[in-house]
């Protein structure tokens, strides 16, 4: 059998599968490591057993041990909001520093034993405090899938400390485990990934915590769209995403099909063309391994929705949003310079010198004019992207203010 | 340097033949693509450990029809036989490990169809049974 002359597809439907069903996670990482921990001697009736069991372990199960520097009772605060999403059942806020390691490590055990804690998930915060401590829960076997450590800098510590009225459960100095921290930092880096977490802001703290703890355990392949009014960076951070990750970039602008030899004038492409040229490009295999991240496109609802019908669904979908007139003030101010081929933007970044100035000219999409109605345009069209796309994937709204 | 615990999970997972197991059943998902991936791979286990116990065929994604398509692209002529690199190069590809290096008419370079099949769904079988 001959090398086939026809590349190597794999099938984008595979990856959209794996997705959806978290086929990673329910074949790798959750038989495997349980196969290998337990090494029955019959591991097919093993598995037969473990796939059989309840629903529940399909998520993967959030079990944090947070080395806390902030108020507990603030930290519960969190939990309620993160309680909501995520079912996680435990928080144990002991005042442990005092007791003995092994009594610690049996509560904490038994508790754990529990069938709730099992099914669920845990969150173990505020422990361990001591290396000592670290070191026996991981012995006994208690080993945190993700570790979080939330950090502030120390008068905002003593500030909030203030700002409480009561703190009956740990009265104690924070300022002196400061220099264990490290050390049990580096006992948990070994075999977990851990997730330092600067703490300016309550809500920012959380919803990075939830990012992290949702998205660690698996690999993905980025599928991105990047969407955004005119002139906000859309193609420039596709470009820096794209080299940092080691995506596909794809550009793909109304005017701009790379493959078909259209001048770059304003010749509107039908929509059929460029998703056709967009599916043969996306079904090729560094795109299925790589993943890929388009910007500029869908531009309207109907491109949106055969976007989502083809095999190609996005699974992170980033708004950058920007006020109009910053919107405004970014492309009309812009020129190139056609000898060099150099971009310049008179507020940000003017032209080195007078003559290079002189040479420079705008393109004709640039003019305030045609700028004003593509940003209308645009401002039409989001709205029902926006909709669209929450059902299917995940959105981020970046707002930028300058 | 590996300590012994991990030394003794890679022995035990190449003993049991783990990661060609779950190599089998990602294909297997990945081709069908079920509604319910849990439900399907117990199928799937559970039909396994029936040949294990019983010696009947273990579940597999190629069956005597992707057999025979493959023979008509290696003998496209219809002579009816093909030379033993083809055959050699086509059970590869099927991802065959131990290929039978003298199968039947290998002397004279001529491997019948029937030999094809018969050492292909034999390599097929070893492929899938990881099992001790």
């Amino acid at each position: 059998m001959d090398e086939t002359i026809k590349p190597l597809r794999i099938p984008p439907q595979m990856s959209v599968y794996a997705d959806k069903h978290k086929v990673f996670h329910l074949l790798q990482v959750f038989p495997v490591s349980l196969l290998v921990i337990d090494q029955p001697k019959d591991p097919i009736s093993y598995l037969i057993n473990l796939l059989q069991r309840n629903n529940v372990f399909m998520l993967s199960r959030p079990k944090n041990m947070k080395h806390k520097r902030l108020n507990i009772t603030f930290f519960l605060q969190h939990d309620k909001m993160v309680t909501c999403s995520f079912t996680l059942c435990i928080c144990l806020c002991v005042c442990i520093k005092e007791l003995p390691c092994e009594l610690v490590v049996r509560m904490i055990q038994q508790r754990l034993d529990n069938v709730d804690c099992f099914k669920r998930g845990w969150v173990l915060e505020g422990i361990p405090q001591t290396q000592l401590q670290a070191l026996s829960l991981q012995q006994v076997g208690i080993i945190p899938e993700h570790v979080v450590m939330l950090e502030a800098p120390d008068d905002v510590l003593l500030e909030r400390r203030q700002g409480k009225l009561v703190d009956p459960i740990t009265g104690g100095e924070f300022i002196s485990i400061h220099s264990l921290f490290n050390v049990i930092y580096v006992v948990f880096v070994l075999y977990v990934r851990v997730c330092v977490c600067v703490c300016v802001c309550v809500c920012v703290c959380v919803c990075v915590l939830l990012a992290f703890v949702r998205t660690r355990r698996c690999p993905r392949t980025p599928r991105i769209l990047l969407l955004g009014p005119p002139g906000s960076g859309k193609k420039h951070q596709a470009r820096l995403l794209s080299e940092k990750y080691r995506m596909v970039d794809g550009t793909l602008t109304h005017t701009d099909t790379h493959n078909l030899d259209v001048p770059r004038s304003i010749v509107i492409v039908p929509d059929s063309l460029v998703l056709q040229v967009l599916e043969e490009r996306l079904g090729r295999v560094d795109c299925s391994c790589r993943g890929w991240i388009l910007h500029g496109f869908p531009s309207d609802l109907q491109q949106a929705k055969s976007l989502q019908e083809s095999q190609h669904q996005p699974n992170r979908v980033f708004l950058l949003d920007l006020t109009d007139d910053v919107c405004l003030e970014r492309i009309t101010l812009r020129a190139t310079d056609p000898v060099s081929g150099e971009t310049f933007h008179s507020l940000v970044r003017p032209a080195p010198s007078s003559e290079v100035q002189d040479r420079l000219k705008t393109r004709p999409e640039d003019s305030t004019n045609t700028a004003t109605h593509t940003l209308r345009q645009y401002r039409m069209n989001i709205a029902a992207i926006q909709v669209h796309t929450q059902t299917q994937s995940i959105v981020y709204q970046m707002f930028s203010c300058c | 340097m590996a300590t012994q615990r991990e030394k003794d999970a890679a022995d035990y997972l190449h003993k049991h033949k783990i990661t060609e197991l779950m190599d089998n059943l990602t294909s297997m998902l990945f081709f069908h693509r079920p509604e319910n991936p849990r439900e399907f791979l117990v199928e799937q286990l559970k039909q396994l450990k029936l040949s294990q116990q019983s010696g009947v065929k273990g579940p597999n994604l190629f069956n005597n029809a992707n057999l025979n398509a493959i023979f008509g692209i290696l003998d496209p002529v219809g002579r009816k036989y093909i030379t033993l690199a083809q055959y050699k190069q086509a059970l590869t590809t099927l991802g065959i490990k131990d290929i039978n290096e003298c199968p039947e008419g290998a002397n004279e370079d001529r491997i019948s169809q029937e030999t094809f099949k018969t050492e292909a769904i034999q390599g097929l079988q070893r492929c899938s049974a990881t099992y001790i």
